[in-house]
């Protein structure tokens, strides 16, 4: 019985878990179902991604850009959506997934100039 | 070494490896618990519901395309495509559809799940001045630009002249 609880707890986990959708409806109007988006106005989702989330500044910049921070949906979500991007998008494992601590962190330090800390962090391979 | 001699020692590691757990593990052990859920898990996309949902653009449908109370117009703004040459998911022809579009979602009357909408704009003719429709569900300020549908869309696109609006359904609203 416990086992049947367990397994049923984790299968409705996953069910009620849909980053896709959150990504459908407030990510993809601009960056695209395959995430190509419309450089440079709107950056694409590619390996760039794996890049900043591997570093602090990279990360804050990830949840703080207006897009992401701005999209209602709560901390948790947005962990589960930038979660399911960075694995659907970013190829190199090197970092962490985000959870919602983190996104409550960073979620409320809004950045001046969203396109030049991005060059910033990433620098020539912008 | 050989490649058969290989293999036939993988068989027998593998062979002693089951003989062994199936000696010492119980039909209530823990692994082997583990090892249904896993191929439970597994099944789970196998099902008709998670077929059911890659198959959704064959969706129950109810009312008229022409006519602004057609379920997918409930966040529309803009002439509809269906009456300018168009249909409620094409563009005219001439007209090219705007890549980035503002999303929205409505409930489908005929099986009452919501659906995920794409508006894509038809951009690059004059506008259509046919069959206006201004539907606000879900539609924020314009301080909010990703959720408001009285900018013009046409982004991405060779011009920014506006000609109509599509309301293409993209997916089922998991969220």
């Amino acid at each position: 019985m416990r086992w049947t609880l367990l397994s049923l707890t984790l299968l409705c986990a996953i069910a009620a878990a849909d980053p896709k959708s959150h990504y459908m409806i407030h990510c993809m109007g601009c960056h695209l179902k395959d995430g190509s988006g419309l450089p440079p106005e709107v950056p694409a989702f590619d390996n760039k991604l794996g890049i900043l989330a591997a570093s602090g500044k990279g990360r804050e910049y990830l949840v703080a850009v207006p897009g992401a921070s701005q999209s209602p949906i709560d901390d948790a979500d947005l962990a589960g959506v930038l979660n399911w991007i960075l694995t659907m998008y970013a190829d190199q494992p090197s970092y962490q997934p985000f959870l919602e601590s983190e996104i409550n962190h960073y979620r409320h330090k809004p950045i001046k100039n969203p396109a030049r800390l991005r060059h910033e962090l990433l620098g020539a391979t912008n | 070494m050989k490649p058969d001699v290989l293999i036939q020692l993988a068989d027998k590691w593998v062979t002693a490896r089951t003989v062994k757990s199936a000696r010492q593990l119980s039909r209530r052990h823990f692994l082997s618990r583990l090892g249904k859920l896993m191929v439970g898990i597994a099944l789970v996309p196998v099902l008709p519901v998670a077929r059911a949902a890659e198959t959704r653009l064959q969706l129950p449908e109810i009312g008229d395309p022409q006519d602004c109370d057609y379920w997918r117009y409930c966040a529309v703004d803009g002439y509809l495509c269906s009456c300018c040459g168009g249909s409620e998911s094409k563009c005219p022809p001439g007209a090219e559809p705007s890549p980035v579009t503002w999303i929205g979602t409505c409930e489908n009357p005929a099986d009452g799940k919501r659906y995920i909408i794409s508006y894509n704009d038809c951009c690059g003719k004059g506008e259509c001045g046919r069959c206006f429709c201004n539907r606000n569900e879900g539609d924020k300020p314009t301080y909010y630009p990703p959720k408001n549908n009285d900018i013009n869309w046409c982004v991405g696109t060779k011009t920014n002249a506006y000609h109509c609006s599509t309301a293409v359904v993209v997916g089922v609203d998991e969220s």
